[in-house]
């Protein structure tokens, strides 16, 4: 099975004729400790991203996947090689980057509707334009019903649509999720992954995923890339068909995708 | 979104303890602190009985004092202080505050809210800041005292300077304890420095910033009252001072207890105020 | 630009100097260009060599004579050993009821504070008149101080020590009631005993919150402590004070309020040497990413 070829990222031929939208090259990336000495987070990474693609950063705690992220988010400052997006070096956040955090950063100071509405005012789009959007991309998470509430009144699951309304609302080609669903229980997360597949495959946005959980970068990925002690250990392509029921994930080819993950990730 | 689920909890409702309905609850609160207030009456009451009218009186009257040198009190009239009640004279205290507090918390906050964007700024305001804010300010109403003399501005500017301090202290810590998420969240929605102000580091520090100078007015009372004793044309202050000259207890404690009632209840002001702009924050 | 965090310490001990140096220097020049006097004929900004001179001089003034060293008071020439040893003797005095008063009120408002703890009753009960005790401005309290115990030591020392039980009754209630109920939980189910869950549990517990409520204390103490002495004693730095502001002498109000300012930076930078001993096991809760 072809899905099964484990490439190197420079050698990746399956995607590799449409533009990259994300282009990392040589990127390394290190922090001081309190104490003084450094750690390196990221190791000689080199990796491009297809417009379309659904790429899942798999990997365990520590292993450097947040920090991939931030630097392609522009939080950190590149310090060695190179990131660019839509052919541009990033220096800094962007509106053609979307990111949703790992934890709640939904504003609580402002009612649901204003939140999601944010990018857009930021951006002075005319007011009945928003309205639109707004209410457009409400009732697409299932949050109409709460539009004037404040965030502190809803739950995590809840505030975790809002801050998928409002990144979809301002239309960024491209989606950086930071394990974003990590802190919510089975179910909700099971559900918020159906929305934000849903909403991914209806508005063709590059997205990028960090997640520790297997199972998690199987039900979303086109692509899943595992990240290891600061390196690209493997990176596979997820041919399985959409939507990603248990039963497909449960097939053959799905539980030999899953072991190879497994195996990458440090399991097995 | 599943269905209300019959086995599970109700999320609303008062949580622990017995299952008693909330306004029973309240009116149960309300009474055991009529109650504390009536012990500590009670005490009072019981502590004067005690002691010599010379030295302490019951709060009955207290009360009583207050009624009756409220808007005219003759006996202060040989001290300089016309026939002005407490009350008036309090008038003049409370304007004092309001003015010295508005203006000092003002010009303190935009200082420390541009210092934390401003290094050179911050620089400059840090060691003094540092300094200031372990100082007890009140050493500085002396020296206010020669410099302008026995007019009300000495005793604005005390007030002024010491909630421009803390102000600029609390603005400083309300700005860097903002969770650093929600900068890079409206970052990432493009926001400017301006507009990440406007809608990011203001509304999110308000909060905090209440809680500030909720501490700067309390302590606002203390500082006027204060310098209104060691020199000022009018004030609270003054009577206190004209009414320890007398030994009158009875005036002084009545002279206490109306600025203990404006100080509480310009907190209880405060605090609706402030709940109105933070309904977010419950 | 984005929210910046503390700048280095180098940086910030440069900028202090720098800081410092300007005001040192801006106060000269103001000297200069401000020549107007008080009542008694002493400069109202009184330049740096004024005020070593003759201020600093001159607060041998308030020594009595003791130790062969001669006073002013008893018609010897003013000596800067003199001017030294009174600062000192006033000093002393000042920071014997201030220790003592913040000693007192820290142990009475703790001790009271976790009693009321204890109880969801008792606590309700004393809370409104504890508000209305901590609403009522210390300050406009110290005549009321000095008709009961007298313009004396011991007058100051309670007025101190009640303002700072009032604080630490507050900071003591409210930090035995936010201690997690898991950590009396743990205790009760290896067989602590009342007396081991108060040693081991609820003062380790407490003692962070604790820290902020002693520090807010000792900034109270020394304004109390200076208003007390400045309405009403006999001895102390602010007496000083009171006889120097009598005949405008700007300079020597300069001096002492210097002291003071020198005096209350040291006794927290100690606080804070000390509290940070105490509470090494605290985990820093690691807000900012960076």
């Amino acid at each position: 099975m072809t899905s099964l070829a484990m490439n190197k990222p420079d050698s990746r031929e399956s995607s590799g004729k449409r533009e990259a939208i994300v282009s990392i090259r040589g990127l390394s990336h290190s922090f001081a400790r309190a104490d003084g000495t450094m750690v390196t987070a990221l190791h000689d990474i080199s990796l491009d991203v297809s417009a379309g693609e659904f790429v899942c950063i798999l990997g365990r705690s520590g292993h450097g996947k947040t920090t991939l992220l931030n630097l392609i988010a522009g939080f950190l400052p590149t310090k060695q090689g190179e990131v660019r997006v839509l052919g541009r070096p990033v220096v800094s956040p962007g509106i053609d980057r979307g990111v949703i955090f790992q934890r709640d950063a939904v504003f609580p100071w402002m009612r649901v509707t204003d939140n999601v509405d944010f990018g857009l005012r930021m951006r002075g789009v005319k007011k009945s334009e928003r309205d639109r959007i707004v209410t457009k991309y409400l009732g697409l998470v299932g949050l109409s019903s709460v539009a004037k509430v404040w965030p502190r009144e809803l739950s995590g699951g809840m505030r975790a649509r809002v801050a998928i309304a409002a990144v979809f609302a301002n239309d960024p080609p491209i989606l950086l999720a930071d394990e974003p669903f990590g802190a919510l229980d089975y179910v909700t997360r099971r559900q918020l992954q159906v929305v934000l597949h849903d909403l991914w495959r209806s508005t063709g946005k590059t997205v990028l995923f960090v997640t520790h959980d297997v199972d998690e970068a199987m039900t979303l990925g086109t692509r899943v890339i595992v990240i290891g002690n600061g390196a690209i250990a493997a990176d596979c392509s997820i041919d399985l068909p959409m939507p990603r029921t248990d039963d497909v994930i449960a097939t053959e080819h799905g539980l030999a995708l899953k072991h190879v993950l497994l195996h990458h990730i440090g399991l097995e | 979104m599943a269905a209300a689920d019959p086995d599970l909890p109700a999320v609303a409702g008062p949580v622990g303890g017995d299952q008693l309905p909330l306004w029973r609850l309240e009116i149960g609160r309300f009474l055991v602190a009529v109650a504390g207030i009536a012990i500590f009456l009670a005490v009072w009451t019981g502590a004067a009985a005690l002691m010599p009218e010379s030295r302490l009186v019951s709060p009955a009257k207290a009360a009583e004092d207050l009624v009756a040198n409220f808007v005219f009190s003759p006996r202060l009239d040989v001290f300089g202080l016309g026939d002005a009640g407490y009350g008036l004279l309090m008038l003049y205290t409370l304007k004092n505050v309001l003015i010295g507090l508005s203006a000092g918390a003002a010009s303190g906050i935009l200082l420390g809210v541009a210092s934390v964007f401003i290094r050179p700024l911050r620089a400059a305001i840090d060691p003094i800041v540092l300094v200031m804010g372990t100082v007890p300010v009140l050493v500085a109403a002396p020296l206010f005292l020669l410099w302008f003399g026995i007019v009300p501005f000495t005793q604005i500017l005390l007030v002024a300077f010491y909630s421009a301090v803390m102000m600029m202290l609390f603005s400083q810590k309300a700005v860097e304890n903002l969770d650093p998420i929600y900068e890079r969240s409206a970052m990432t929605f493009g926001a400017t420095l301006s507009q990440r102000l406007r809608h990011i580091f203001i509304p999110g520090s308000i909060p905090e910033l209440v809680g500030g100078l909720r501490i700067t007015l309390a302590s606002a009372w203390g500082l006027e009252v204060f310098a209104e004793i060691l020199g000022a044309p009018s004030g609270i202050g003054q009577a206190i001072k004209a009414l320890t000259n007398l030994n009158n207890v009875s005036g002084l404690l009545a002279c206490v207890v109306i600025v203990a009632v404006v100080a509480i209840a310009t907190d209880a002001l405060l605090v609706l105020l402030a709940r109105r702009i933070t309904r977010w924050a419950r | 630009m984005s929210a910046g965090g503390r700048p280095s310490l180098l940086v910030r001990l440069r900028a202090g100097l720098t800081v410092l140096a300007v005001l040192v220097a801006s106060w000269e020049l103001l000297s200069i260009l401000v020549t107007a006097k008080g009542s008694y004929g002493e400069p109202l900004v009184p330049g740096w060599s004024y005020l070593v001179r003759n201020s600093l001089l001159r607060m041998s003034d308030y020594w009595d004579g003791s130790f062969g060293v001669p006073s002013p008071a008893n018609g010897g020439p003013p000596t800067y050993a003199a001017a030294f040893l009174a600062l000192a003797e006033a000093s002393a005095i000042t920071f014997a009821r201030l220790i003592l008063g913040v000693g007192a009120g820290l142990i009475v408002g703790v001790a009271l504070g976790l009693v009321v703890a204890t109880s969801d009753l008792a606590r309700r009960l004393i809370a409104p008149t504890v508000h209305i005790l901590r609403m009522t401005p210390f300050l406009a309290m110290i005549p009321l101080f000095n008709l009961w115990f007298g313009a004396s030591t011991v007058g100051i020392v309670l007025f101190v020590a009640y303002g700072v039980t009032v604080i630490m009754f507050i900071g003591a209630t409210n930090a035995a009631t936010n201690v997690p109920n898991v950590y009396f939980e743990r205790a009760a189910t290896v067989g602590a005993s009342r007396a081991a869950v108060f040693r081991y549990i609820l003062l380790p517990a407490i003692f962070p919150e604790i820290r902020s409520s002693v520090l807010l204390s000792l900034g109270l103490a020394w304004s109390l402590i200076v208003a007390g002495e400045l309405l009403g004693a006999q001895s102390g730095l602010g007496v000083i004070v009171t006889y120097a502001l009598q005949f405008a002498y700007t300079g020597r109000v300069l001096v002492v309020t210097f002291l003071i300012i020198f005096y209350a930076g040291v006794s927290f930078s100690l606080f804070e040497v000390i509290s940070r001993r105490i509470i090494d096991w605290h985990p820093q809760v690691e807000r900012r990413l960076r």
